[in-house]
This record gives C-alpha cells, structure tokens and sequence, in this order.
C-alpha cells in the first residue's frame, strides 16, 4: 500500500497532534530544568523558578566541572558500566530465556517457576550485602556496580521466553536440527536473527537500568570515589541534601550542612549533566533500535 | 512426570535428555546467576522473625515470632496506607497500560522519521531521578511563584491555591507526574511487539476494506493480549510496592497531604528513620513480597482457565 | 618440721596468690604494647591499621588520602599504627554504618551521630570501653579531657559505652538572627542592648523585643519575608527537654522536675504555635515555607527573607554571618541550657567486632590529646589546607576557598579534641576558654544523660512518628490554627498509644534516676 487514503492521512495527522502534545509535555519541564540550571542561585531562592530569570548565570557549571574532574570520570564510569553490563545481561538473558522456551524441555516448568520467584522475592538489603560483601567479596570494586541486581531478571527473562515460544516458530528450528544443525548453531543462526526485537527491547531494558542505577554505588563503594557513575554522583548529593533538609530538628548543625552542600542551581545542572549523553547518543541509537525491529518482524 | 508431553507443537515422541544438553549449558549462566543474586541472600528472611543483636550475629540472634510485623498493622494508619498503595498502583495500572498501548500504536504506524524524536522525547522523563521531578513539579505548583498558581489562575481570574495543603487533587496530581515518567518506558515494550506483528494481516484487512481503527481492535489488540497481560501479571506481583521518590518526594512530604500520599513504603520508612531497625523493614518487605506473589498466583490461576497462552507459567 | 611445712605451705600459697593477682592485669603497659607493635611492623613491612569512620556532609573530602598519610606518618612514630579515614555521606552513613558492623567488616572507631546511641547499644555494636580496664590503661589522654560529668552522663547502666567530643554541650535557645542591614534600615538601636561591650555575640532580650523589630521590618520592607520558619521550633528554640530523642513525652521543666508529661496539651507548646500562627497570619512567612527545603541561613543569604531562628553559643554570630552572607544581629531570648541528650547525641564508640581494641583506643587517645594529629583530622595539612596568621588564626591559603578547598569538612565539632587544634579566623582566640564557661554556666536539665530504650515499643513509635510528620510541620511553620491542629493531632496521638508511650518513658527515667541518685 503506497497509496494514502484520506483516512490514513488523518489518522496520520491525529498521531503527529498527540505525540507533539506528549512531547511538548516533556519539553517544557525539561527546558525549565535547563534553564534553571542556568539561573543565578539565590535569584532561585528568592523568585522560584522561571523560564525567563531575572539573573543568568554559569556557576553552577562552574562548580560541576572544576571539582577535580569528578564529574568527567563519572560519565566514563557510566558509559563503560552501561556497555558492558548490557553486553553482559545479554549474554545471560537471552540464551536462558530461548532454553526456558524450548518445548519438551525437562524440568521446564521447575525453572520457570525458578525465575519467576526471583521476580516477588528476593532477601532484604542486609543478607544481600552481606552475601555480595563477605561471601562474593566485590565492595569496592567495579564489580560491585555490574552485578548486584542488574545483570538480569525475572522479568526480562519471561519477557523473552514469552517472545521465543510465541514468535519463533518451532518448525523452523525442527527443520534446521534436521538439517543436522546444533543447537547452539540453530540458536545463533536462526533464532537470533528472528528475535532481534527483544534481543533490542531487552538490551535496551538493561542499558537504561545500568545507566540509572545508583543504588548500587551508594551501598557498595564507601572508599571508591573514583568509581561513582553519573548518576551516583548526582544522587548522593540529591540524598544529602534531602536528608538534611528533612531532618533539621534533629541533626545538629543540619542547617549549616544544607547552606554548605551546593544549592538548587547546582542541583539542577547535575540533573542536566545526568541527561546530557542521553540526548546525544540516543538518537544514534535509536536508528538502530528501530531497524532491529523492523528487520526482525519479516517473516518468510 | 508427564509434564514434558503437555507441551504444544509437534510431539514425535520423548527425546532423550541427551537431546536438551546444550540448552542447560545455555541456561546456565541466568541460573547461576539468579541463584547468587537472589536465592543465596534467601536465608535472611529469616531476620523478618529475629531481634538482631551483633553480638550474637543473624543466625543466633533471638526469634520474637511475628511481632516485628505488628507495626505494619497495630496502627489506625493501616488501612490508609493499604488502601493507598492498592488504589494507586490498580490506577498505575490501568492509565499507564492504556495510555502506552495506545502510543505504541501511533508510534507504530508512523510514516515520517519524527517518530524517532518523539520516541526518544518521551522517553527522557524516565532517565531523570524521582527528586529532580519533584522540584520540576514544585516549580509548577508552588504556591508563591508556582507557573500556575502565577500565570495560569491569575489569567483565568482565580484565587491562588495551597497546592501542597490541599489532598483533594493529590491522586489526580501522582497519577499524572507517574504517568508522565514512565511513559516513554512502558510503551517500548508494546512498539516492539506490534512492530513485530505479521504485516500480512494488516494488508489482507485494508484489502477487505477494514478501517483503521476496525483493523486496531480486530489485529493489534487482540495480538497483544499476551503481552499486556504479561506485564499486568507482573505489575501485580508489585502492588503492595510504591515508588518512594513519588509518594514523598513529589508532596514534599507535606504532611497535609499524607492521607492520600501515604503508603505502606513511607510509612514505614518514616516510621523507621530514627529507630534504625533493619529487621523491622526487613518483615515490611517480606509482607509486601508475600501479599504481591499470592495475588500473582491466584490471578495467574484465573488467567490460565480464561487464555492459557497467556499465562505467565 | 610439722611447723617448718606448714609455714612453707603458707609461703608458697602466698605467693602463687601474688603472682595471679599481678597476671589478673592481663593487659601489659602501653610503652610495651607500642614497642613491640612497632618491632613488629619493622620485621614485616606493614604497620596494622585502625579504621576510624565519621560522616561530612558531600562526603569524603578529595585530599583525605593526602592527609591520612600525613596523620599516619605521625602514628606510626607515636603509636607503631596506621589509621585509615573513612569519611562517609551523611545521608548514606547510618546505613553504610550499620550494614559494616553488622556485617563484620572491619570498622573499629565510628561515631553514633544520626545512628542513635540507644540503638547501637541495643543492637550490639559498641564496645564497653572499661572491659579489662581498657580505657583506663591506654586512654588516659581521653579521661584526662573530658570532663568527668559529661562521662558519666554517658553511661548506659554504668556501663561506658561512648565517649563525648570536646564542644559546646549547652545550647542558647530561641536564638534570632536578623539581617544587620535590616535593623540599621528601620533605625533599631541594638548596639546599645549587649550586656558586654566587649563581647558582642549575643544581645539576651525577650519575645516583645522581637515582635517590636518583625512588626517593624515588616513594614518597612513588605516586598521581603521577615522569618524563615523551621521544624526547629521547640527543640532549638525553648528549653523544653525532649527526653529519650524524640517528642512523645517531654520535660516541660527540665531544670526542676522530672515528670515526663505531654508536649501537645501543653500550654507551652500552644502558645510557641500560636505566635508563629500569628506571624503566618500577619504575612511574615512566605507561603511556600512548608514545602521549601533550602536551608534557612541560605533563603536569609538570598536576601528575600531577613530572619532565621537557631541555636547559639559562643561567636555564633559570627558563624551565622558566614552562612547568610551578610552580617547578622543575635538575639536570643531563652536562657542557655544543657538538656538531657546534648552529650549523648554523637559519642565516639569501639566496635565491639574489633579485632585489636587496643589499638584502636589508642588511636582514639591519640585524637583526643595530640594535637599534632588532631589538626590534621580537623583541618587537613598545615600551608596547604590551611595557613597560619601572625596572630595565631588560622585561614585558607592564597586561592584557596570554601568551593575548592581539598580538605575542609566542617566536622570540627563532631572530631573527638577540637578544643587542642587550632581557631580559625574571625573567631575568638580564647574560644575554647568561651565554650568551656557557656558549658559550666547553663543550666542543667535533670535528667543529663538519660537515654531511652524504645525498641520495646516500635509499633507505637512509628505510628506516632507517622501522625507527628503529618501535623508537625503545619503547626511549627504557623500554617494552622493551633486551636483545632493541636486537637486533631493529640486526639490521632492518643489512639495510637501516645499515653503508654509517655508511661513507659517515665517509668524508664525514674529507674535511671534512682540508679544515678537524682532526685
């Protein structure tokens, strides 16, 4: 069909009002966080926040960058924390989810309940630092960004054998067993390329989770500055902020910590700096989500 | 156990477990790995029934039975904070599937290449943290130098109004900032989905003259079913579950507002700040995960009488 | 020879009896320990190392490394040890605290501040510091400058667990700082007011004072807030005592009774919350107050609002004139107090999981009276951190400031002898003579050092907890009517157990009064 219909046209025009709404939704905020991030600190304070500030003013930036390059570092601890952590919950995910979906499989239902546990019930933060920490012995390390709860999980794993038992069809992969494939050649010639969508969808799933994560560094690195994500950064300056604000009848000296901590200005900046990569890589990204998907929907 | 033979697709007989070797090894790795991730700290639940004393350490700490759960309940707040983290995440739950299903199908449709700028646009919400939201929405609605408060009421001739005194538009306010944030995110899954639908149906319906919103209801829906049940199931699974940074920080943990912003996880977290007692929060978790797996199962068990191929096991 | 044995008997008898008595001192003198730590670490290269935890508020500083090294190179000479400073966020110490000990890394001095001191002594994790006579055999330096009341008030059942820095214990209540500009703008004389001329810190007046200079900076300037209100409103700004840390039962009168009684059918409590409720009304405070977390000193350096209520003590003004910006007039209107949980509030403690508490009481007796090392801890390295002046100040060095500074915490007064480092500049050189006259000269709460064990009763503190955040804030900030607020509260309170919470409160204080001998 190459050909629009007056109905298509107007279904297309009615698409491109909604999503311009719901995009304009989103950029209105965010272009009010950039200004502010740009907005003279105490002008802040005393006028709130406005898209047209009476003061501009760099300082904030100033503040983010000039601290020892700390920032710089934290972005490079992302992206490499994010590349190879999505390289690595790939590696795991997918081939366990496309084994959960084969049918005949011994056990299968035994496993799928296996992984569907993990998904309501995990141990509280205690016995899971201490397993991490005294048994795995990763605190401090790199590791200790990469593995805890990130690698995979319940969901992603369901998720993905849904995709394998409903849209890669069994024949194909009998057929090509006949043919005197291997398993594991079946899987990475065939299956593979016919699941490209949720090999995307759930790639994309670990990257967003890895790049936001920053629990994960707030429990684990007490010694390793050098080691905070992007958005461990930006958090636990958030945190401090947040407790200290919250608890200024009871800490001594709160207030004096909140006047220390850089203020709502530098807030703001670091809630931009958070997002900044975001906003250049993802359109790069995105051409290849999308082509991932669309290849993968032909079918023969 | 003839599990096995239950399964769907052509049967020619038992193969020998032999034959399913290389998907173990496959599986491996994710078992492994959930097995160190998640069963290994298992053990611990127990400190849900223990007075902890770090002397004796978790194992011989003594038991107290189920009394570090009674705070969950011994409390007139109980039901507030139940009834609040339900209602809400049932709403989450409707709003946001609607709302991303239906972007998903605009998205999906889409000729032009804009599409991609708004699939990253609204995706963004998603990658800024809960607290930045809140100071975004306070921008919004403070009482003083609030957008609309300022710009909005004063144009249309109304009094400013107490944003964070007033609970009545608080539901209304947390359904549209939570929708707001996740979107972009939730409608990922769905755009895969459909884009991974068989062309072929769409164009024998436009051959027969289905409209577009005929071919909506009769092809993408009902394609969808397995999916959007799916993540319902899962969503359930979390309903006792509420994202903290949007029940307190978003309010400003105002306490005006708490009789609808409360739930079980900032109540108990306020509860908790200055005991510092981890077994306490340890039993509130376990009370959620607990409530959340029952609900699971049981509408799971419903669903695979309605829809088996929807089940999630 | 009967007689013969029987004396010989009684020799040996005897001095076997002596030579346990001298081997029950189990613990050899702290010259020896020290030599033979230090021949130790000689043969193998290594020095032990004693982990000293503590939280600044943006965490750990970027010249920690340099400095530790610095402080290390000193032990190693005194003390044949290493120390290594874990300096933590404060909004993540309690947990990564409490998740170290539990989990038995090694953490061997850490200090109680936002843990709570009742709660680490329940959950197991302080050491008892006289076990063995430890403290007293290699902590003499610590007893010798702590002030022998302030240790006892640190006992929990006689037992010492913690131990206190050296700082300002007492509080001056009800302080309000007004923006110096502000007063000179609607012509107020309070140069006149100070008791001292020589000691312009603090002008000690009254509430009508106060209400004189807000009714007329309001007037003179209606397009600025006159007062930023904060949650501190009775614990910073009465000498109503919040025994046991929290405000479920409180002493109305701590200098003279120890009756625990209700904080919210008070009239005190109505009357703190109806002159806020009355400057609310009269448009000193902004609307947005509740729900605004920036920091008070922060709004009044915006320059929007021109006054702020805290806690004094000695050269606070100069202290609150740093963080407004501006040069700010003290007045405080409540007399100087010590209430019952000043000295508890952030004690030192030993892990009791540490593996060599001897060297980490001696690590902590070095802080306590070395100065060496304690300005190191405190202010980093002398003309890199910090330089000294002519007149034995001390300031930042030459590009040197508060935004890039490498190592300036502010912890100063958390840090165990701040009282042996050196002073700062603009405040006074005689400052710790100061501290220790405002510590001696404030009056006493009865019950100094009373702490109370409520994990009997969680169930009903968290439910009050609950209630107190909902209406607290709208009551201290004067956003309700107190007539109906304090009502509604209390009523919510007493379901949910508020008298048995105060009951068991003052059951627990009268045990610890008759053990202490109080009356």
């Amino acid at each position: 069909m190459t050909m629009l219909t007056k109905e298509d046209r107007i279904y297309q025009c009615v698409s491109h009002v909604v999503m311009m709404i719901l995009s304009l939704n989103v950029i209105i905020p965010m272009a009010l966080l950039v200004i502010s991030s740009f907005t003279d600190n105490d002008t802040l304070i005393r006028n709130g926040y406005a898209f047209f500030p009476e003061n501009l003013s760099i300082y904030a930036y100033q503040y983010i960058f000039r601290t020892g390059n700390a920032v710089l570092r934290a972005y490079g601890v992302s992206l490499l924390l994010t590349a190879v952590g999505t390289a690595l919950s790939l590696a795991v995910t997918i081939p366990l989810a496309y084994a959960l979906s084969r049918p005949g499989l011994p056990a299968k239902r035994l496993l799928t309940f296996y992984v569907f546990f993990t998904v309501l019930f995990n141990g509280s933060l205690v016995p899971t630092y201490m397993n991490y920490t005294n048994v795995i012995g990763i605190k401090n390390s790199f590791w200790a960004l990469l593995i805890p709860g990130l690698v995979t999980n319940g969901f992603y794993i369901l998720l993905a054998k849904s995709y394998f038992s409903a849209s890669v069809p069994g024949e194909i992969l009998e057929a090509a067993e006949i043919d005197g494939a291997s398993a594991c050649q079946t899987f990475l010639r065939i299956a593979i390329p016919l699941a490209k969508p949720i090999v995307t969808t759930v790639g994309l799933f670990a990257a967003i989770g890895y790049w936001n994560d920053w629990q994960n560094g707030y429990i684990y690195l007490t010694k390793r500055a050098d080691l905070y994500s992007i958005q461990n950064l930006l958090n636990r300056m958030i945190q401090n902020i947040q407790y200290l604000s919250q608890n200024v009848s009871n800490i001594r000296d709160a207030d004096v910590g909140l006047a220390a901590i850089p203020s709502v200005s530098i807030r703001m900046a670091m809630a931009v700096v958070g997002i900044l990569p975001i906003l250049v890589l993802y359109p790069f990204l995105q051409s290849n989500f999308a082509k991932g998907i669309t290849l993968g929907g032909v079918k023969g | 156990m003839s599990m096995a033979k239950q399964t769907a697709g052509s049967r020619k007989g038992k193969k020998p477990l032999r034959h399913f070797i290389p998907f173990y090894l496959m599986a491996l790795p994710g078992i492994v790995y959930l097995f160190i991730n998640n069963y290994m700290p298992l053990p611990g639940i127990v400190l849900a029934f223990k007075k902890y004393n770090a002397r004796l350490g978790i194992w011989g700490s003594h038991w107290v039975g189920f009394s570090n759960f009674k705070f969950l309940f011994a409390t007139n707040d109980a039901f507030v904070i139940t009834r609040n983290t339900l209602g809400y995440n049932l709403a989450f739950i409707v709003v946001n599937t609607v709302f991303a299903v239906g972007v998903a199908i605009l998205l999906a449709d889409m000729r032009h290449r804009i599409k991609r700028f708004y699939q990253s646009v609204i995706l963004l919400p998603y990658m800024i943290s809960m607290v930045i939201v809140s100071y975004l929405v306070f921008a919004f609605l403070s009482t003083e130098n609030g957008f609309i408060n300022n710009s909005v009421l004063l144009h249309l001739g109304m009094e400013p109004v107490a944003w964070y005194m007033e609970p009545a538009f608080w539901p209304l306010i947390l359904i549209l900032v939570n929708l707001w944030k996740v979107l972009g995110y939730n409608c990922i899954v769905y755009l895969s989905a459909i884009l991974s639908f068989d062309k072929g149906y769409y164009e024998a319906a436009a051959m027969d003259g289905a409209t577009k919103w005929q071919q909506i209801r009769m092809i993408t829906l009902p394609l969808l079913k397995p999916v959007v049940t799916m993540m319902t199931l899962l969503a359930i699974g979390r309903i006792f579950y509420s994202d903290f940074g949007l029940f307190y920080q978003v309010p400003q943990n105002s306490g005006a507002l708490f009789s609808v912003t409360n739930t079980i996880d900032t109540y108990v977290y306020r509860g908790l700040l200055e005991l510092g007692d981890f077994t306490l929060s340890a039993a509130a978790g376990l009370y959620q995960s607990v409530v959340g797996f029952i609900l699971v199962l049981v509408t799971n068990l419903l669903v695979r009488k309605l829809d088996p191929a929807s089940s999630l096991f | 020879m009967k007689k013969f044995l029987s004396v010989l008997l009684s020799i040996v008898l005897l001095s076997s009896l002596l030579c346990t008595a001298a081997g029950a001192s189990e613990l050899a003198p702290a010259e020896q320990v020290i030599a033979e730590r230090k021949a130790a670490a000689q043969a193998s290269g290594e020095y032990d190392k004693v982990v000293f935890a503590f939280h600044s508020w943006s965490g750990q500083p970027a010249g920690t490394a340099r400095v530790q090294e610095k402080i290390n190179e000193r032990l190693r000479e005194t003390l044949g040890l290493e120390v290594e400073l874990l300096i933590l966020d404060a909004a993540s110490y309690a947990q990564n605290v409490r998740l170290m000990l539990s989990s038995g890394e090694q953490i061997d001095i850490f200090n109680s501040n936002l843990l709570g001191y009742t709660t680490c002594v329940n959950d197991g994790y302080c050491l008892d510091l006289e076990e063995n006579n430890l403290i007293q055999t290699y902590g003499q330096g610590i007893l010798e400058a702590i002030h022998p009341d302030y240790l006892t008030a640190s006992r929990i059942d006689n037992v010492l667990y913690g131990l206190p820095q050296l700082r300002d214990m007492a509080m001056g209540p009800g302080a309000y700082c007004i923006g110096q500009e502000y007063l000179d703008g609607i012509g107020f004389d309070y140069d006149s007011m100070y008791e001292d001329p020589d000691n312009k810190d603090i002008i000690y007046t009254d509430y009508d004072t106060i209400e004189t200079i807000f009714a007329q900076l309001h007037e003179k300037y209606p397009d600025k807030y006159v007062f930023a209100p904060g949650d501190n409103l009775i614990t910073a700004g009465s000498i109503i005592d919040n025994v046991g840390g929290d405000n479920f039962g409180v002493l109305l009168d701590p200098v003279n009774s120890l009756t625990v009684e209700n904080l919210f059918t008070s009239d005190a409590f109505k009357a703190y919350c109806q002159r806020v409720h009355d400057w609310y009304l009269k448009g000193y405070i902004s609307k947005d107050a509740i729900t605004d977390d920036t920091a008070l000193s922060a709004k009044v350096k915006s320059g929007r609002y021109m006054a702020m209520m805290a806690q004094a003590k000695p050269s606070y003004n100069t202290q609150i004139s740093g963080e407004c910006g501006r040069p700010m007039i003290v007045f405080q209107v409540e007399p100087d107090i010590m209430k019952s949980e000043s000295i508890t509030i952030m004690l030192w403690h030993l892990n009791q999981g540490c593996e060599d508490p001897v060297a980490a009481i001696q690590v902590l007796n070095a802080f306590y009276s070395d100065p060496v090392v304690s300005n190191l801890l405190i202010w980093g390295e002398e003309n890199v951190d910090y330089v000294v002046l002519e007149d034995g100040h001390i300031t930042f060095p030459q590009g040197v400031d508060s935004t890039n500074a490498e190592y300036y915490h502010t912890m100063n007064w958390l840090l165990p002898n701040q009282f042996i480092a050196h002073i700062w500049e603009n405040d006074p050189l005689d400052l710790w003579d100061r501290m220790v006259r405002f510590n001696d000269e404030a009056v006493k709460s009865k019950a100094l050092g009373f702490t109370f064990d409520n994990s009997a009763y969680a169930s009903e503190f968290s439910a009050l907890t609950n209630i107190y955040n909902e209406y607290a804030k709208q009551l201290l900030f004067g956003f309700i009517d107190p007539e109906t607020g304090i009502a509604e509260m209390q009523a919510k309170l007493e379901a949910a157990g508020l008298n048995t919470y105060i009951a068991a409160k003052q059951e627990a204080l009268n045990a610890w009064a008759e053990a202490n001998g109080i009356q």
